[in-house]
């Protein structure tokens, strides 16, 4: 006897539809299952055998086949444990239902014939519904996480019986939940840009990275507020939207053992730490998994002490900020993940961490300076649009109640309008090249003065122009203004602290 | 292999005597007059040289050194380095040994040299300074330098960090000609931080040296290449010095070579400033503008303290800010808590005042005022 069903796995980031065939035989009773399982697929043997004995049917004592076609694809991961006992039910007729509903089947089994959820069921889910539009018929507790998908017909169940239940039931009556819709928290609680004294220009900074996707250099004395000014940045950027919620929960759950409850509810904000190997942060292993850019998908990467860094680790870092996304190739298959996330790093300006104190006096000399700072490679430094040095306070504004503090949600209001100006013109401020930047960011003779000026009296690196540009036309956006004018420029230039060679020392 | 020792001629003696340790231009001048020639020191045995007042000890060392075969070798590897076109060496016997320096009395037996020589321009004026300079002391040591380069002057300095820098950097923008004197061989590159301007000068300008090629940097040659760069200069300038700057070294030397020294005053407070003024308290010209220095009697021309054209634009916030800035050096935050307003407004403002050359930025962006 033969019986077919359908199922699926993820390979890479893609999803694939599998079919599971089991054929039953004459011979010595066995058990076997081809068609490159891994472990964990081919352990599903005993799975399966005790949960169809505890859920009340014989394991059929024959030679028992199942293949998984197409047979020379790599199939990871216990997807498969409910398709084969079904299989192997239908194959073996002790289950004979009135009919058989067009479905791809997912789920692991427990031992007592419970349904337990599978791993990554939203990549996998929204994949599959791309490719192929079927129902799924999945563990109950994944139903929630692919709930959110539009227009995908699922069922869910808690057990094996009750799959079986309705299979025989005349008419087809799934056991789902409520969809719940789906809505993104709006401020991140932990710190408000009222929480923080002082440090205008940094918080300007910070408005103007969130406004126009600018990555950012902090940079500053231990103690200083970096790590605190880089918290209070995903209060101020929009809501996130439900294609973008959709994109970085997908990366999440493949790239860890994930099983939430529903989508993310507030952007990714990750920090790895300084020792983080290059595979860390883009990505790696046999089979290649997400690393911190691609959780950070969508949200902010945050280096701290970005120097100490291993320098690989950052060269890594280059094409991904260009492109958006990362490639890669590993022993056992390659990927492409998503990184679309605003890079936030904050350094010392010196390796003794006091250069600029007020009250500190720096031990270092210049060349340690030098050599401290030529850690982050020149293209690295060229990818940040903004750098700023955040000042230690002085010991009275410590203590001092302040003029005026402008708390998130009005930062965030601003932005969110600057953003719309943005997506009129089809193209985020710090992506704009070329021909983009002529035609949005037209220069009047006055701002090329003011820039003229600028590289000729300051010693400001012409190589910089292009980004200036761009955080300009942020800038003008933020004030809702279509020109670029003199000011914004000027503002532009005295964000970006590392273009100007510094010479004085007190 | 080598012959004796007589084969070799004088200057090949001279060379060799100088990578000698322990036999400064002191000793080296001391021994040449009792020897007739650095021959003659060569040829002297461990006893004749206790009679000329060396130690019995260094008199052995001296003499295994004096037929050690690798020291001979640094010598020949020098020589053909010169006759590359690598450097030129200069000793007192040769015709381009800088005649300032024959009359001092610890003058280097040997010179190296790389660049243009002999010098572009016979009066230099020696300008030096800390290490750890002020914006200040930048702003005064471009402006005596770009003076100084207009009226057919050569500069003198020692390549270290700060003002050093500043005055060799000048110099070289404006066209002139700059003489850095180094306490190291030329093979050694120090501070690494001028690695660039080192192969600047070498080109458009003259690196000096009294050490041999190979010879490290060390903290004690640094005091003792001052005197040549007082030497080589007909004054010394101080541009900012504090209490304990190496630069009050050369004024001393100065002073006693014969050469004016002049000093730059700053505020009383300023740190940076209490050499200067100790030197002036001492009997040093006060410098305020380069004729002070060139005793030139013609019109006086004091410094511009930012021309009344550039004041013309000046907005009366801009003026405030100016006013608030003199007093000490500020933060836009506390700019924007002395006078509100917000951070895009005055971060515009502070630009355009920067771009007139009104204020300057320090580390940690605080903003200072320039007049």
């Amino acid at each position: 006897m033969i019986a077919k069903v359908e199922s699926a796995c993820l390979v890479g980031m893609e999803a694939e539809p599998v079919c599971v065939e089991v054929s039953l035989a004459k011979g010595l009773p066995s058990f076997s299952i081809v068609g490159l399982p891994d472990a964990a697929v081919r352990e599903s043997r005993d799975r399966v055998v005790a949960a169809i004995r505890n859920t009340g049917f014989e394991f059929p004592t024959r030679k028992v086949t199942v293949n998984l076609a197409p047979a020379e694809l790599r199939k990871e991961g216990a997807y498969f444990d409910l398709a084969i006992a079904i299989g192997i039910l239908m194959a073996s007729e002790a289950i004979q239902p009135p009919r058989w509903p067009r479905a791809l089947w997912l789920g692991e089994l427990a031992l007592d014939g419970s349904l337990r959820p599978v791993r990554a069921a939203l990549p996998l889910a929204r994949g599959l519904f791309e490719k192929l539009p079927q129902a799924l018929v999945l563990p109950y507790e994944n139903w929630q996480q692919i709930s959110c998908i539009e227009g995908l017909e699922a069922y869910a169940f808690r057990d094996l019986r009750s799959v079986v239940e309705w299979l025989h039931q005349s008419e087809l009556k799934p056991e789902i939940g409520k969809r719940t819709a789906w809505q993104p928290r709006s401020v991140r609680a932990s710190i408000d840009m009222a929480d923080i004294k002082g440090q205008a220009q940094a918080k300007r900074a910070l408005e103007i990275a969130a406004a126009g996707q600018h990555n950012l250099l902090l940079m500053g004395p231990p103690g200083t507020g970096k790590s605190m000014l880089a918290q209070a940045l995903p209060g101020i950027f929009p809501e996130w939207s439900y294609e973008e919620a959709l994109e970085a929960t997908q990366i999440h759950a493949l790239g860890s053992a994930y099983i939430a409850q529903s989508l993310l509810t507030e952007r990714p904000f990750r920090s790895p730490h300084q020792t983080a190997s290059p595979a860390a942060l883009i990505g790696g292993g046999e089979m290649p998994l997400p690393g911190e850019i691609s959780l950070a998908h969508q949200g902010i990467l945050f280096l701290d002490e970005l120097p100490e860094f291993r320098r690989d680790a950052l060269e890594a870092l280059r094409q991904p900020l260009e492109e958006g996304r990362v490639h890669l190739q590993r022993v056992r298959g390659k990927a492409v993940y998503a990184a679309q996330f605003l890079l936030v790093a904050a350094m010392n300006p010196c390796p003794c961490g006091y250069r600029g104190h007020p009250r500190k006096d720096c031990i270092c000399t210049e060349y340690q300076v030098q050599r401290y700072r030529s850690k982050i490679s020149g293209p690295l430094i060229d990818r940040m649009d903004l750098h700023v040095e955040v000042p230690a306070l002085k010991v009275d504004e410590l203590f001092k109640s302040q003029v005026s503090v402008e708390a998130s949600a009005a930062v965030q209001q601003r932005v969110i309008r600057a953003r719309h100006r943005q997506a009129l013109r089809g193209v985020p401020n710090a992506r704009m090249r070329g021909t983009d930047l002529k035609r949005y960011c037209p220069l009047s003779s006055t701002v090329k003065e003011i820039l003229g000026a600028a590289i000729d009296r300051l010693g400001f690196s012409a190589r910089a122009l292009d980004r200036v540009c761009r955080v300009a036309r942020t800038i003008a956006d933020l004030a809702a203004s279509d020109a670029v004018e003199s000011r914004h420029i000027a503002e532009a230039i005295q964000l970006r602290a590392l273009d100007r060679p510094a010479r004085a020392s007190h | 292999m080598h012959g004796k020792v007589s084969d070799y001629p004088e200057r090949q003696a001279w060379l060799f005597l100088n990578h000698v340790p322990y036999l400064g231009p002191m000793r080296f001048h001391k021994l040449l007059i009792a020897a007739q020639s650095a021959q003659g020191i060569l040829k002297m045995s461990a006893l004749e040289l206790t009679q000329a007042d060396i130690g019995l000890d260094l008199a052995a060392h001296w003499r295994a050194c004096f037929s050690d075969p690798l020291r001979w070798q640094a010598v020949e590897k020098e020589e053909t380095l010169e006759t590359r076109g690598e450097f030129r060496i200069l000793t007192e016997l040769d015709a381009e040994y800088p005649d300032p320096l024959r009359d001092v009395s610890d003058r280097p037996p040997v010179l190296y040299v790389r660049g243009i020589w002999p010098p572009q321009l016979d009066r230099r004026i020696g300008l030096v300074g800390t290490r750890h300079a002020t914006p200040y002391g930048i702003q005064i040591a471009e402006q005596f330098t770009r003076e100084l380069v207009s009226r057919q002057m050569g500069t003198v300095s020692g390549l270290a960090a700060g003002i050093d820098t500043v005055v060799h950097e000048t110099t070289l923008t404006a066209k002139g000609y700059t003489m850095a004197v180094l306490g190291h061989g030329l093979e050694h590159r120090f501070p690494r931080s001028n690695v660039a301007l080192f192969k600047r000068i070498g080109n458009e300008g003259a690196l000096v040296t009294e050490f041999p090629y190979t010879m490290a940097p060390q903290s004690h040659h640094f005091p003792r290449r001052n005197r040549i760069i007082s030497a080589l200069s007909e004054a010394v300038v101080v541009i900012e010095a504090g209490e304990k700057s190496g630069a009050l070294i050369t004024a001393r030397y100065a002073a006693e070579q014969g050469r004016d020294v002049f000093a730059v005053p700053g505020r009383v407070f300023q740190e940076t400033s209490r050499g200067c003024h100790r030197l002036i308290k001492e009997g040093a010209g006060l410098a305020t503008c380069v004729d002070d220095f060139l005793g030139s009697k013609a019109a006086h021309q004091e410094p511009e303290i930012a021309a009344a054209s550039t004041m013309e634009n000046v907005t009366d916030a801009e003026r405030f800010l100016l006013k608030a800035l003199a007093e000490e050096p500020m933060t836009v935050d506390d700019i924007m808590e002395r006078m509100g307003g917000s951070v895009d407004v005055w971060l515009e403002s502070l630009l355009s005042l920067e771009l007139r050359k009104l204020i300057y930025v320090l580390p940690g962006q605080r903003y200072g005022c320039n007049s």
